[in-house]
């Protein structure tokens, strides 16, 4: 007597139980089909696949498409499909191009550099110091990143403009008589901005490393004769600098393409290479040249990096 | 308990790459049998555990349960149940729903099911915690949870990995009755896997000690202690006294061995060996030598040492004792019983033994 | 906590994050229509405007139509991809996991070109649709960061008891995966949805007629009369986003701890 599904109501035999077991539902097959799709690899293979399909699709393909555009021209809406450089000559030689690069370059690298030192102390705070709530004062510190970016760029606006809060707040203090200009629509606005917007990004990764350090090591090298600083610079420094370099990348990276940024406060001469892109694709209509631009500026950026990286350990070996 | 085998392993490999974790491993476990694996860390015993409920595949080498080949059967659909050695005791069900849930598939009706799982839960003493969920009640408890879950199901063979280690040694203790109790009860074969010798020694019908991924000796528990084919094994469970000796002669199923240190004595030779050259090694149980105070004759042979040192365990105490010709020294356990006087440390002793204490050892 | 200049600066460095971002709400009750110090006096008219303006609520139902589907299938994705990363190990794991969590440190405007020229190439429209797609793809890496450790505080053998006790794997993750890792997916669904609604450069390049939220207040920048009502808009908005990212949180500690993992620990890593 068996249920529906096949499997036995207690009260027959056990050896009918096993035969009625073995013999129905999938996988009774033996063989090396059913070890095949039974193996852990092509299961977890299967899995990914939707997301990965997707990111195949929708990332990669198009950038690919994208590199192959650069190699095109348009003039006003006919594109060309002959293959040439004349996008990436352009793009390389036109000293407007070049400048809107070289100043890209420079923000991030100031960006970075900025993000990164007053980050650290933030992240050694967070993981020497606190004991109890590590967890609520992470959650603290990213709320602000998940929320518009738009807005906290405006926000900025609010404070750095003419009759923003810092003026205002100088001159009734009377500390200044005029509005500073200097603070607005240039490069100066867009860097602090991005350094604010990228703050806890660069904590995050800083602050893993620094916890996966063993508080035991500290504990040897005091033992040893080590004091606070010596073993900062001995130990904690080296150890975390992983973290420093992940955390460095995660903001270079992304900050050298932003857009939104320069657009609403950068004025005239705060401009980045983004703004030309978005141009390229919109009013100027040169989608090829915009491509040319957009892979010309990963490349450099991928350049930067890799040489950042190597840098750092070729210097951080010269110190042991 | 019948003698028709119930599991048969065959010949069973699993390799990791370079690394076997199973070499050629067969065995046959009886129904109804209490049937240990016991052996150090990384012997293949849990690997071993896993092949027979369906959750790892042998590289080569067959598997039967009950005469069925277990061959691309996955683990749902054995006549197997584990319990599984952090209990794996599903957080978010309460005790009664954590119990009832493999019944889900037969489509019992609710009153039936409940008082199966009633049933289930009073088997092993937890009645009244059905409400409760799984960070509301102790580890001893979550283990019988455990239990009763598995044996719910009815199942052929009930396999347990390591289900005591996380318990004190009092409730351990406990448990090693308990357990050995219900196996009598529901008459199921039990496969236990453990590390822990005297765990394997209180329980099961029998004992496969593994190592290196073999069986090395599969036996009663009294032959496995009394009788140990090879060092290995004799090191493992219990402790040791290696001597050398050599074998003087052959004859009928006994050998004359000398014993150095200690002399000539005529042994039983174990079935099924073989001895390369004459050199062999004999081991000596401390508990089957003993102090001889001096008054007591009943002993014909005795050697003579000195007391090393002196271990005081409660109920017993053990003497290392440095016997001349013999490189290092041995250790006897006494029994602190009535009238007995504790040695100490320097004084001259004589240590009584006879051919019943050997033991001849690959 | 003693005071030393570590706990000073670490003080200073958090009012740096939030100051300026608390100047939104603080203007948007400001009554004057220039977005200037001092401030004039407190009103709610603002936020009354909003109340009446169709063009923005019509915004405001657009991107709540693409969050809504983006955090759907993108947290569909990220349990997918979480579970092969945690759970299974296989040939090319690696490469696939940097594809997949590319996103999050490429361009934006990366990312927002290719899609239009890909898109347009194979003579799609540009609509909601288009948008949704590319913030699935931008979504997708932080639903895995979070489901991951949810995935990964898992204990393995509870999926091995319902095995073992007469279920098949589909059943399995039905009954004991899924319950457990419940709080996880919320906590996927909240944050995709806020990373979709807050979204504006994808959304600026592949929209069409149709604005989200983000496109609109873009748009709004440019006439400074409208400003405060732009402010009011997006203090709304930024009480959401806290508010949904808070609820989100609490779900992920519910999630590890139900899992057995610890929620004290990493947060959205």
């Amino acid at each position: 007597m068996t249920s529906a599904s096949g499997v036995p109501v207690i009260g027959i035999p056990l050896s009918e139980a096993a035969v009625i077991q073995a013999g129905t539902g999938e996988g009774a097959s033996s063989g090396w089909r059913a070890r095949l799709w039974r193996s852990e690899a092509l299961r977890g293979f299967a899995l990914i696949s939707p997301t990965f399909l997707y990111a195949l699709l929708l990332l990669l393909a198009p950038i690919l498409v994208i590199i192959v555009f650069s190699f095109w021209t348009q003039s006003y809406l006919e594109i060309d499909r002959t293959a040439t450089f004349v996008n990436y000559i352009e793009a390389w030689t036109d000293p407007l191009y070049r400048i809107l690069m070289f100043r890209s370059l420079g923000v991030s690298a100031v960006v970075t550099l900025f993000t990164v030192l007053l980050a650290y102390p933030m992240a050694y705070y967070l993981s020497f110091k606190v004991d109890q709530r590590k967890a609520l004062w992470l959650f603290l510190i990213t709320i602000p990143f998940w929320t518009s970016y738009l807005l906290r760029v405006f926000a900025w606006k609010i404070i750095l403009g003419y009759n923003g809060a810092i003026n205002a707040s100088l001159m009734e203090l009377g500390i200044i008589a005029q509005p500073m200009e200097f603070l607005l629509y240039n490069v100066n606005s867009v860097v602090i901005t991005l350094a604010h917007a990228w703050a806890p990004f660069a904590i995050l990764p800083i602050f893993v490393s620094l916890e996966k350090i063993d508080r035991s090591l500290l504990e040897a090298a005091t033992d040893l004769g080590d004091g606070a600083l010596r073993r900062f610079l001995r130990i904690t420094l080296p150890l975390s600098l992983p973290g420093v370099i992940a955390a460095a990348l995660i903001v270079f990276i992304p900050t050298v393409g932003d857009y939104i940024t320069p657009r609403l406060v950068g004025g005239k001469d705060g401009l980045m290479i983004s703004n030309m892109i978005q141009v390229q694709f919109g009013k100027a209509n040169n989608w090829p040249l915009g491509a040319a631009l957009a892979v010309s500026m990963m490349m450099i950026v991928a350049a930067a990096s890799l040489a950042f990286v190597g840098l750092t350990r070729l210097l951080s070996s010269r110190i042991r | 308990m019948n003698e028709r085998p119930i599991i048969e392993i065959d010949r069973v490999t699993r390799k990791f790459g370079s690394f076997t974790a199973l070499d050629e491993v067969s065995v046959q476990i009886r129904e109804g049998e209490f049937f240990s694996l016991l052996g150090p860390s990384g012997c293949g015993k849990t690997t071993l555990l896993r092949q027979i409920a369906g959750f790892d595949d042998p590289t080569s080498g067959a598997i039967r349960i009950d005469g069925q080949a277990m061959v691309g059967v996955p683990a749902n659909r054995r006549p197997t149940n584990m319990v599984f050695q952090n209990y794996a005791i599903f957080p978010h069900l309460t005790v009664a729903q954590n119990v009832a849930y493999g019944l889900r598939r037969l489509h019992l009706g609710k009153a039936e099911r409940e008082r199966r799982v009633q049933e289930a839960l009073a088997q092993v003493d937890m009645a009244h915690l059905g409400a409760r969920r799984s960070n509301e009640i102790s580890g001893g408890q979550r283990q019988r949870v455990a239990l009763a879950r598995a044996l719910i199901m009815r199942p052929k063979v009930l396999l347990l990995d390591e289900p005591l280690s996380a318990l004190d040694k009092k409730l351990r203790e406990q448990m090693q009755v308990e357990l050995r109790h219900l196996q009598r009860q529901v008459g199921i074969t039990f496969i236990l896997v453990t590390h822990d010798q005297e765990e394997a020694l209180t329980m099961s019908d029998r004992i496969a000690v593994m190592f290196g991924g073999k069986i090395i000796q599969c036996d009663s528990p009294e032959e496995i202690y009394q009788r140990p084919r090879s060092r290995v094994v004799a090191e493992f469970i219990g402790g040791m006294n290696f001597l050398d000796a050599s074998i003087l002669s052959e004859s009928d199923g006994l050998i004359e061995v000398d014993v150095a240190g200690f002399g000539r004595a005529e042994v039983k030779k174990p079935a099924d060996t073989t001895f390369n050259g004459s050199g062999l090694t004999i081991g000596a149980r401390p508990e089957r030598m003993t102090l001889v105070y001096g008054e007591d004759a009943s002993f014909n042979r005795v050697v003579s040492g000195t007391v090393v040192e002196a271990s005081y365990y409660g109920d017993m105490t053990y003497y290392s004792i440095a016997i001349d010709a013999v490189d290092r020294p041995i250790v006897v356990s006494m029994r602190n019983t009535i009238g007995r006087r504790s040695l100490a440390a320097g004084e001259k002793v004589q240590v009584g033994w006879g051919p019943e204490s050997l033991v001849p050892l690959t | 906590m003693k005071i030393r200049p570590l706990s000073i600066y670490a003080f200073l460095y958090l009012a740096f994050l939030y100051v300026p971002v608390l100047f939104l709400p603080i203007f948007s009750f400001n009554d004057s229509a220039i977005v200037a110090f001092p401030i004039q006096g407190l009103t709610t008219r603002w936020y009354e405007n909003l109340w009446a303006n169709d063009v923005m609520q019509g915004a405001l139902w657009n991107s709540l139509r693409v969050a809504v589907a983006c955090s759907v299938i993108a947290t569909i994705l990220g349990i997918c991809g979480a579970r092969a990363l945690t759970r299974y190990h296989f040939p090319g794991k690696g490469g696939m996991a940097a594809l997949i969590m590319l996103p999050l440190v490429l361009p934006e405007i990366i990312i927002a070109i290719s899609l239009l020229v890909v898109l347009l190439q194979l003579g799609f429209n540009l609509s909601l649709i288009s948008v949704t797609l590319g913030h699935i793809l931008m979504a997708v890496p932080f639903s895995i960061a979070v489901l991951s450790s949810s995935f990964e505080g898992f204990d393995r053998s509870l999926e091995e008891a319902s095995l073992d006790l007469g279920e098949g794997p589909a059943v399995t993750f039905f009954r004991v995966t899924l319950p457990i890792v419940a709080p996880g997916i919320l906590s996927s669904l909240l944050v995709t949805f806020t990373i979709s609604l807050d979204e504006f450069i994808v959304a600026f390049f592949l929209s069409g007629t149709e604005p989200t939220l983000p496109i609109y207040i873009w748009s709004q920048l440019r006439f400074t009369a409208k400003l405060p009502d732009v402010l009011a808009l997006g203090s709304l908005l930024l009480l959401a986003s806290v508010v949904l990212l808070s609820v989100a949180e609490v779900m992920r500690r519910r999630a590890a701890k139900r899992a057995g993992a610890d929620p004290a620990s990493g947060g959205f890593l």
